[in-house]
């Protein structure tokens, strides 16, 4: 099974996460963006609905005040006021009537005289407009538009509040929004001689504005100077203002801080809790005051005393734009994880190229360091190899010479242990620096295990230990240098003796493996001992590292050296008891 | 059967020479030369004969393993090399070198016995084999020799095969000479055989 190596892990992490956190910040920096524009085009386009919304209700009304206007000055109506009584009655009615039947936005035109009386009554009705009959016309000289008319000068006209037409004291169903607009007429001579008004259907008005909601992102409101709905979210919250039991339904009491809000500009746009609003203050008749090319323009506009002003409101709820962002995280959430697989792949590519980079450089470096080395210790290892060799001599001689002295003799042999000593310590280095020379051939492990066994005849002297080998069906052919693979197992099966008095066995298990390069045997040497401590298993591969009081502490660095030359590679075991366990990996021989 | 040697030594170290004039009598041999260098060491092995070289390589002047090449193209000797080198360069001369041991410093007493007594074991193995090899190669020689006589026998006597051959052996016997003298002189006396043999047609 493929294990990646702690090292390979962590240059991965190293590579890996940096790229991740950037790649987090990149996306929450494009969503935070995507939001930021997100919501702008929000703004804007409820910007632009409030703009149609107003443009809407000032086209509307300013068609109404021209037609009042008209009504006012019709020729008919100068003949009636003349003395042409009944037919001129029945001509302005006929025109009346002719008007209204075209027009359709209508409900009623009338002519009042100055005493109040209706003079004209035309109702507009969808199966045929009727001319109210003389005896069902009705004195009217006591409603408040007759009367705000009545004060107004020549030219001036009075619209009444957005409100449900209300018939002999009741409110007419179905409700039938309308606007009264009134202006008063003078004869020549100056004198005030009646009122010309018109009932103007508000639905009409109120569809064109739903058409004109088309588009908009949440709901768009008409909401009247005292914050009732005119246009609203539901029928049921619309002209509460009308009915004695719906006076708490209100805008204003819906939404009482979002309204001061709104209430205290002229126009604007805000985000609360509830959240967009876009507002705006429509005073309809503000703009006719000014007159738009109209002749007969009214020289000035009345109005029931309070401000004739209305608010457009769009709303944009809060959940409609969690549900955008919502969308919008989902997406990036996508790519992000899209992203994060490609620089999972990348990032491990990355990882095993710079490791394989960085291994081959140091393995360059530690070649290039050892072969230094290795030639000054050449140079050293002769020149003591000759003062060893004089010493020796040396020693030789005088051994002879005290033969009979059984001190002298034992000093001697102290002084021949350490040249032994120093003899190998000499070797070992030089065997570590020198540079390799491997000339591999196709080598049975096996036999190879079995030789290093028998030289170690001496260690096994006077102790009961068994090598115990486990081949199963594998083939134990690898590709090596049989001196050096030799010298590799000697140290290991060393090792495992000499890693207690106690070990009784040695187990040897050969096994099939696989490297980068191609197939390979796995070889685990363990022994029953004490095993490794955590320090032993740390610096087991640190030349000059040792346990044994005569080591030299570069024999499992000599072993790597000649494992890694091989291209195999030489590990400890888990650190599972029982013993201690070296593993060797050496490639099969190529086909 | 390695005791009693007669043995030269060499090294450039005299406490080496010492020790080898002072351990070397201990096993029943005799240090009959010790050289400082290469070129001495063979003067001495020409003056001395001896059944044995020991010697360092790397000495000043000659070395260890150009002075066994000039003693043994004198006479075949068993050398024992013995240096604080062992590279492969080294290793590959020696081995061209015919020596018949090679020891790494540092060499101490018990080394040295059994390595004197293996070299030289084994040179009179390969000494004996050699003869054996020169006596048949001899003999060889000797064969072609008394068949090419036997063949001028048979050419100027006009002899059968066999008759030529007891021919040959007579007059060996006659002139008390080896059999291989006899063929010399008669194939020496070819081209006169010859002549004469024409002059008698």
């Amino acid at each position: 099974m493929f294990r990646p190596s702690r090292q390979l892990l962590l240059r991965f992490a190293a590579i890996f996460l940096p790229l991740v956190a950037v790649t987090a910040l990149i996306v929450l920096a494009l969503y935070f963006s995507q939001v930021a524009s997100l919501r702008e085009a929000w703004q804007a386009n409820e910007r632009d609905v409030v703009t149609r919304q107003q443009q809407v209700i000032g086209g509307e009304l300013r068609t109404v005040v021209a037609d009042v206007m008209i009504l006012s000055q019709l020729r008919t109506l100068r003949e009636l006021l003349a003395g042409g009584e009944p037919e001129g009655r029945q001509a302005l009615a006929e025109e009346y009537r002719l008007f209204l039947e075209q027009r359709r936005i209508y409900d009623q035109a009338r002519f009042l005289d100055a005493e109040g009386m209706e003079v004209v009554r035309v109702n507009y009705r969808e199966r045929g407009t009727e001319i109210v009959p003389a005896d069902k016309l009705q004195d009217k000289r006591d409603r408040y538009y007759f009367q705000e008319a009545a004060r107004l000068a020549s030219g001036q006209l009075y619209v009444s509040p957005f409100d449900l037409n209300v018939e002999d004291g009741a409110i007419e169903r179905p409700v039938k929004p309308t606007i009264r607009f009134a202006t008063p007429v003078f004869a020549d001579d100056g004198a005030f001689r009646g009122v010309v008004i018109v009932n103007y259907l508000g639905a009409r008005l109120l569809d064109r504005l739903r058409e004109a909601a088309i588009g908009a992102l949440g709901d768009v409101a008409l909401v009247n100077a005292d914050g009732y709905w005119l246009l609203g979210p539901s029928p049921e919250q619309e002209w509460a203002f009308m009915y004695a039991e719906k006076r708490e339904i209100s805008f204003a009491t819906a939404f009482p801080e979002t309204w001061r809000a709104i209430a205290a500009a002229e126009q604007g746009q805000f985000a609360s809790r509830e959240g967009l609003w876009t507002h705006r203050e429509v005073r309809p008749l503000a703009r006719i005051q000014s007159g738009v090319g109209f002749t007969s323009a009214p020289s000035s506009v009345s109005s029931d005393a309070r401000d004739y002003a209305w608010r457009i409101v769009a709303h944009v709820p809060v959940a409609a734009m969690e549900r955008e962002a919502a969308r919008l995280r989902d997406g990036l959430w996508r790519l992000f994880t899209a992203l994060v697989l490609v620089l999972f792949v990348v990032a491990w590519l990355w990882a095993r190229v710079a490791l394989a980079h960085r291994v081959a450089r140091e393995q360059l470096l530690q070649s290039a360091r050892l072969s230094a080395i290795g030639e000054a210790m050449t140079a050293l290892t002769h020149e003591s190899r000759n003062a060893l060799q004089r010493s020796q001599a040396g020693l030789d001689m005088l051994v002879k010479r005290v033969a009979d002295r059984p001190e002298a003799v034992q000093l001697l042999g102290e002084v021949q242990a350490a040249q032994y000593f120093l003899r190998d310590q000499y070797e070992a280095v030089r065997d570590y620096a020198a540079p390799m020379r491997l000339s591999c051939e196709a080598v049975d492990l096996r036999a190879v295990v079995c030789e290093a066994w028998e030289d170690l005849v001496g260690l096994r002297q006077g102790r009961a230990v068994a090598l115990v080998e486990h081949t199963g069906t594998t083939d134990t052919t690898v590709w090596a240098d049989r001196r050096a693979a030799g010298q590799v197992l000697r140290n290991l099966l060393q090792n495992a003796l000499e890693a207690s008095e106690s070990v009784s066995r040695v187990d040897v298990r050969y096994e099939e493996a696989r490297m980068p390069s191609g197939p390979a045997v796995r070889i685990a040497v363990r022994d029953d001992g004490p095993g490794m401590s955590r320090e032993q298993r740390m610096r087991a591969f640190e030349p000059f590292f040792t346990t044994k009081a005569r080591g030299t502490g570069l024999g499992m660095a000599i072993c790597r050296r000649i494992v890694e030359a091989h291209g195999g590679e030489i590990v400890l075991g888990d650190g599972s008891p029982p013993g201690a366990e070296v593993i060797l990996v050496l490639p099969r021989p190529r086909e | 059967m390695a005791s009693g040697l007669r043995i030269a030594v060499a090294d450039d170290e005299p406490l080496i020479r010492r020790f080898f004039e002072d351990v070397l009598p201990d096993m029943g041999h005799t240090v009959v030369a010790a050289a400082e260098n290469g070129q001495r060491l063979v003067e001495v092995c020409h003056e001395t004969q001896p059944d044995l070289v020991i010697t360092d390589i790397k000495m000043p002047g000659m070395d260890g393993i150009d002075a066994a090449i000039e003693i043994m193209r004198e006479r075949p000797v068993p050398v024992l090399l013995i240096s604080a080198f062992h590279d492969d360069d080294l290793s590959a001369r020696a081995e061209a070198s015919e020596v018949m041991g090679y020891l790494v410093k540092p060499v101490e007493r018990a080394q040295l016995e059994p390595a004197i007594r293996l070299a030289h074991s084994r040179f009179g193995k390969i000494d004996s084999l050699e003869r054996e090899t020169v006596r048949l190669r001899q003999a060889l020689e000797d064969r072609k020799l008394i068949e090419k006589a036997k063949g001028i026998l048979m050419r100027t006597a006009n002899l059968a095969e066999d008759a030529a051959m007891r021919k040959l052996q007579k007059m060996a016997s006659d002139t008390n000479r080896k059999l291989i003298v006899v063929a010399q002189m008669i194939v020496d006396a070819a081209p006169t055989l010859d002549l004469l043999n024409e002059r008698g047609k």
